[in-house]
Parts: C-alpha cells; sequence; structure tokens
C-alpha cells in the first residue's frame, strides 16, 4: 500500500516535450511509474519514448483515464497548465516548478477545491512509492539507493530534506511507504494534515516523518490534527529554523513560505505543540533515525 | 528585495483610486523647504528608505515651516535607518486626522486565498495589535476567483464596529487597494494608518507595497522601481553582495543565485530551500559563524561556481568554506565541481587555514570526485555522508586554524 501513487497510477506529464520532461520520464518509467499519456500545446500526435503526447489535457482525456498529472512546465505557465487538468477533472495534480507566482498558487487552489481535486506544490519535487512508481525529480538518477518499500511515511516542505530523510532511513535498513514533496512555497495545496490523513487510513504505513520549516502555521494545524485524533500513529517531527526567531538579519532559505511574520511560524511554538500532541522531535538530523525507531517500537507495541 | 519605497507605493495605490495625500521627494535640505513650501507651509518629512518603523527611528517629523523643514531635512538626510542610510526624503501633506485605522492585505497561507486585515485601532504595529488586542483584528479571507467587491467590504468594517458611512467610505478605499494587491501581484499591502479626517474624507495616510519576487517576469514597470535603494531587504548590498549579483547577471535565467554576506567566518555555500536551513542551523549549533547566505537553482553550474568561489573567497578573515547541495536531484556535480575545481587551482588556497569542505553526489559524481582529486587541499564527501557530519567537519577544522588534520 501507499498513498497517491502507486504502481497501478495512471500518470499524465504535462509539458512532455520539453527539457524538464525529456529528462525525467525515462527515471519515471524506468522506476515502473505507468506514464500513459503526455500534454505539450502544439505538439498533439507526437510521441515521446513511446508515449503518447496530445496538445490538450481535454483530448488526453478522450484516449486515456488518467489519475495523476505531474506539471512539468516553467513557473509562469504552471497556473494554465493547473487549470486545464483541474477542469478535466484529473483528481491529483503535482506542480513541481519554483517561482509560480502566489497569485496564481491561490487560483489554481481555489479552482481545485471547487472540483474537488487535490494540488501537491508548487515548488514540490514530486512523490514516490518505494519500488512502485515516482513522480517529479525525487530521487534522482538513483532512486534505489534513497527509498525502500517500508512503514514510514514522509512528507516534507523541502523535496531535498525528505530525500535526505529517506536516504539515512534507507541507509539504516527502514523503509518508507510514500515520500510526498509538499513544497517550500508560502501557498501551496496540500499541506501536512492532508497528507498525515492519507497516512492514517494507509494500512502500511506504521508512522510518520514529517519536515517542516518556519513560518506558517502548517505544523501547528498538524499538532492540532494530531492531537485531535485526526493521525493516531507515531510522529517524528523536525523544524530547523529556531536561530532565526528575533533574528532580523535575511534567512538562509529561498523558501517564500519560511517566514515568520506577525508571529506566526516561529519553530520553537511549532515544536512545543507537536511534542504536546505526542509527537517525537528531532532537534538535528541524526536523531531522526532513533527516533523512527523508537516510533516503529511504540506502534509495534500498541 | 521586493519593497517598493513610499512614493511608489502611494503611486501604486493612487493609480487604483485609493485616495492619497499630496507628497513630493527630496535629495537636499533646498529640495525640502521648496516643497514645504508649496505644500503650503506644514508638512510631514518621512526618510525614503525600504524598511518600515521609521517613526521610532526619529525618521519622521512634522514641520509647520520652510526653514524648520530644512533643518529636520538635514537631520534626517544624515540619518541610517535600519541599516539604510537615509538619501532621500518624502515630504507629505499634513493632513487634519479625526480617526485611524490599521488596513492590509496578504495572503493567509492556512486559508491559502488573500486577506483583507482591519483594525478600529489605527497608527499601531500589527504586532503590536496582534499581541495586546487580538480582538481587535478582523480578518477577511476574499476568495480570490470571485475578486472582493465594496458591499463585502462595508459589511466587513461595519461588523469591525465602524458606523455605516464611514464604513463605506473606508470599503471604496478597501477594494481600490485590493485592484492594486491584484493588479501589481503584490505579497503585502499596509495602509496604516487609513485614516479618517475631519473633513469626513478617507485617506492612506502612508502606503507599504512588497510585491511578489515570483512574479516580477510579469512586471516589468514595478520591477523598474526596484532598485538599489532597496538592498537586500535588510540593508544596502556590500560590496561582495553587488560582486555576486554582477555575477548572476551574467544570465540571470540559469542557476539563479541567493546570496548575502554575514558577520562570520565559514563561506555557507550549501544550497537547497531546506537543506540550506539545516545545515546553517547545523554548523551555528556547532559552534560555528557562518559568514553568507547561499542557494543556487540548478542549470550548467560551471562559470558561476567558479566566480562566485572565487569572489567569496577574497572575504576578510575567512576561516573555512563548506559546500554543498542535498544529493537527491538531476543537477549536474560534475559541472559545479568543474567550476569550483577550477577556482580554487587559480586561488592557491592555503587548505591549513582555509579548510574547504565538500558535499555532493548525484549525476556525474564519480567525474566530479576525480576532478576534486586534482586539488589537494578539499575534503570531497558523498550520499555517505550527512549535511551534520559535514557540517561538524567543517567547523572543526575552521576553528583548529588547520593543525590538526584528519
Amino acid at each position: 500500500m501507499s498513498i497517491l501513487l502507486d504502481k497501478n497510477t495512471r500518470v499524465l506529464v504535462q509539458g512532455a516535450t520539453g527539457g524538464e520532461a525529456r529528462r525525467l520520464i525515462p527515471t519515471m518509467v524506468d522506476y515502473g511509474t505507468k506514464v500513459v499519456a503526455g500534454v505539450s500545446l502544439g505538439h498533439g500526435g507526437e510521441e515521446i519514448f513511446g508515449i503518447p503526447v496530445y496538445g490538450s489535457v481535454a483530448d488526453s482525456l478522450r484516449n486515456h483515464e488518467i489519475d495523476l498529472s505531474v506539471l512539468f512546465v516553467p513557473a509562469r505557465f504552471s497556473r494554465d497548465a493547473a487549470l486545464e487538468a483541474i477542469d478535466g477533472g484529473i483528481p491529483v495534480i503535482n506542480v513541481v516548478a519554483e517561482g509560480v507566482p502566489h497569485h496564481d498558487a491561490c487560483e489554481i487552489i481555489a479552482r481545485a477545491n471547487k472540483a474537488d481535486v487535490m494540488i501537491v506544490g508548487p515548488n514540490s519535487q514530486g512523490m514516490l512509492s518505494p519500488g512502485q512508481a515516482k513522480v517529479g525529480g525525487t530521487g534522482g538518477e538513483v532512486p534505489d539507493l534513497m527509498f525502500q518499500p517500508g512503514p514510514v511515511g514522509i512528507v516534507s516542505r523541502s523535496g531535498g530534506m525528505g530525500a535526505e530523510i529517506s536516504l539515512a532511513l534507507t541507509r539504516a535498513g527502514i523503509g518508507q511507504s510514500t515520500y510526498i514533496a509538499i513544497g517550500g512555497d508560502l501557498i501551496i495545496g496540500a499541506t501536512f494534515v492532508e497528507i498525515l490523513a492519507l497516512f492514517e487510513a494507509d494500512g502500511e504505513t506504521k508512522c510518520a516523518v514529517m519536515f517542516g520549516e518556519p513560518g506558517t502555521a502548517r505544523e501547528e494545524q498538524a499538532a492540532e490534527f494530531i492531537a485531535s485524533g485526526g493521525f493516531s500513529k507515531p510522529v517524528v517531527a523536525m523544524i530547523p529554523g529556531e536561530f532565526l526567531e528575533n533574528r532580523d538579519a535575511p534567512a538562509p532559505t529561498s523558501h517564500t513560505g519560511a517566514l515568520i511574520e506577525r508571529g506566526i511560524g516561529a519553530p520553537s511554538e511549532k515544536k512545543r505543540l507537536l511534542r504536546a500532541a505526542g509527537a517525537l522531535i528531532a532537534e538535528k538530523f541524526s536523531d531522526i533515525v532513533p527516533l523512527v525507531r523508537e516510533a516503529l517500537e511504540n506502534s509495534a507495541s500498541d | 528585495m521586493s519593497r517598493l519605497l513610499e512614493n511608489d507605493s502611494l503611486d501604486l495605490l493612487a493609480h487604483y483610486r485609493v485616495p492619497v495625500p499630496a507628497y513630493g521627494t527630496a535629495e537636499t535640505p533646498d529640495e525640502a523647504a521648496s516643497i514645504v513650501e508649496k505644500l503650503g507651509g506644514r508638512a510631514v518629512l518621512k526618510a525614503l528608505v525600504p524598511a518600515g518603523k521609521r517613526g521610532l527611528a526619529g525618521a519622521v517629523r512634522f514641520v509647520s515651516s520652510s526653514g524648520e523643514a530644512e533643518d529636520e531635512a538635514r537631520r534626517i538626510l544624515g540619518m541610517t535607518v535600519r541599516y539604510f542610510p537615509v538619501k532621500r526624503l518624502i515630504i507629505m501633506e499634513t493632513l487634519e486626522i479625526r480617526r485611524e485605522f490599521f488596513f492590509s492585505i496578504t495572503f493567509d497561507p492556512t486559508r491559502k486565498c488573500p486577506v483583507v486585515l482591519f483594525s478600529p485601532t489605527g497608527g499601531v504595529d500589527i504586532e503590536e495589535i496582534t499581541a495586546e488586542r487580538p480582538e481587535h483584528l478582523f480578518e477577511l479571507p476574499v476568495n480570490i476567483i470571485r475578486g472582493l467587491e465594496v458591499y463585502q467590504c462595508t459589511d466587513f468594517i461595519e461588523t469591525s464596529g465602524v458606523e455605516s458611512g464611514l464604513a463605506l467610505k473606508c470599503a471604496r478605499a478597501a477594494q481600490s487597494a485590493y485592484q492594486a494587491f491584484r493588479a501589481a501581484d503584490s505579497r503585502m499591502i499596509e495602509i496604516n494608518p487609513l485614516a479618517e479626517l475631519v473633513n469626513g474624507e478617507v485617506i492612506a495616510g502612508s502606503g507599504a507595497v512588497i510585491l511578489d519576487e515570483q512574479a516580477l517576469f510579469r512586471q516589468p514597470e514595478l520591477k523598474k522601481k526596484l532598485g538599489k535603494e532597496q538592498g537586500n531587504g535588510w540593508r544596502p548590498l556590500t560590496e561582495l553582495e553587488n560582486c555576486i549579483r554582477k555575477i548572476d547577471s551574467i544570465d540571470p535565467h540559469v542557476c539563479a543565485i541567493r546570496f548575502n554576506e554575514l558577520d562570520g567566518d565559514i563561506a555557507f555555500l550549501v544550497s537547497g530551500g531546506g537543506y540550506g536551513l539545516s545545515s546553517f542551523e547545523q554548523i551555528i549549533r556547532e559552534g560555528g559563524r557562518p559568514a553568507t547566505t547561499f542557494d543556487i537553482t540548478p542549470g550548467p553550474f560551471e562559470e558561476k561556481m567558479f566566480r562566485i568561489v572565487k569572489a567569496v573567497c577574497k572575504m576578510p578573515g575567512l576561516r573555512g568554506m563548506v559546500l554543498s547541495a542535498n544529493v537527491s536531484n538531476f543537477a549536474r556535480v560534475d559541472r559545479r565541481v568543474a567550476g569550483i575545481v577550477r577556482a580554487l587551482k587559480e586561488l592557491d588556497i592555503d587548505y591549513k587555514h582555509l579548510p574547504v569542505i565538500v558535499r555532493y553526489d548525484g549525476p556525474g559524481a564519480d567525474d566530479a570526485r576525480k576532478m576534486m582529486a586534482e586539488v589537494p587541499g578539499p575534503e570531497m564527501y558523498g550520499a555517505e555522508s550527512t549535511l551534520e557530519d559535514i557540517c561538524k567537519r567543517i567547523v572543526e577544522r575552521s576553528y583548529d586554524n588547520g593543525v590538526k588534520q584528519q
């Protein structure tokens, strides 16, 4: 089992004839992802790596059933591509571009909510269910080195850190159910709460690891969700950036969501709330593996 | 950074029919005096810097004669406000204010939409309202597809306790400000105070606009207004920061660089939003003092990395340098390392006094290791190590004067 993506998920690639897609489609297919079609404006009727390319999402849907679309289009075109996929009713849309205007992100999400479509991203490195399928850049060229099937669900505001955490777990012999990079932007679709809810329902997932960041109230909401019983499995959370509190120098991150504003988003407060909700807090990276072991033991004894 | 100066902010608001005061800008006390005269002999002088809280810094003054204006202008032009030396003043007509409100439009990352913030208690900072009188802060989430109508603002502002006629005037200004927020791809607009004058008019007593950097590609006119005066949003650019920005402008669309200089002594060239943040924190935890913040987007890295490393190694008092990126991506490690190695060879570094620690892995990593091995000093690690390992290592080496070798 896994969430959002498995070996049977029928994947559409938008921006299928661009450079990003040319680089990433082969790695996705090699990993087992069922890429059924591509869309590229003005390229209808072509093929890429043997996959049919359509000139519009609507046309791809006339020929295929699609469960998930991944957008390999530049930031400035992400709004149009996402709205097209939403109009087509594709249930899950992964927006990977970095630098999508925040007004566009709000518009994408507002329309998606109305259509009951889940948006993962923008600025999401992708998602991966070990041994089954992956979309986006997650795992680089050697996903088997970083991921192996197992009981840990991973959800991260940082694509790179989620993968580093997976790598550390894999090296320690602990596998993952699914890894979701929700994105580092100020405005993103799915947040911790939505992903934790999916992990809760997934039988394979025995515990979750969250990588949070300063800014926004996403970890605070997750703490509330956990405390209210929405997620009943053990959680390990790492949230760097406490040193940014009461510091006015520029933050060492490009993530537009990682800004403490109006007193909201201090990592110390996020950690306090998560701890109070029963989560295990990794103050530093090397705490994660031992805490996950502890969490898995706790879940086994339940 | 993308904070417009107050004159540009007021122009933007006025363009969308938010009433704003008459104003002028001045670079000299003489100019200031003549503007004050034109405004009728009474005016407010403010430092024109891309920073808030100017009043607290003593950089806002009421004057009631052109002579007084000249003196105050001279004083403020000599000041530095939150790291920004004051080079210009904005001089605004004085307003006969009856009542002040707080008004802002920003994004609500929880509701994932724009939100209008209004407080019947104006003239104080939002932080103060949030901390001391949170019940005085009212929030109106906006459905970005439907937009914001005057009637919605009217109901919202009346609900906050403002009487009907006045609420309607505030609502008109609010709806106009929302038009400006949308059209300019703003990250935040703040009007504090939104003022009711004794003659009954409602006017923006001041204006602050922060633009969404990720949308500047489609805001060419506004982008032009973001110049040298903004610095890095925190303080004016240093010589090194200017130099790195020039390097970035070789080809601004590939491998975009973010770089800031800090007080520390370990050059920190670690990229990745979360990875950089985690590494930076770990270095501090180990007792290290990062001298820079850094990020670079993936692409053909070589030339930019070459120039960055050369520029950064010239920082005085540097005790170490750490270069890294998370190991899970498609960015070519060999291209990145080729640039770094070329720079290190030219620089002829004494690695005992400037240890260099590198952690990269991914496509081209084997070639990268071979290239790095051509230079005798740096230590290169890959996916077998963690970010924590290299942060420990750079701190250990940097503050050991290189005497202790591995």
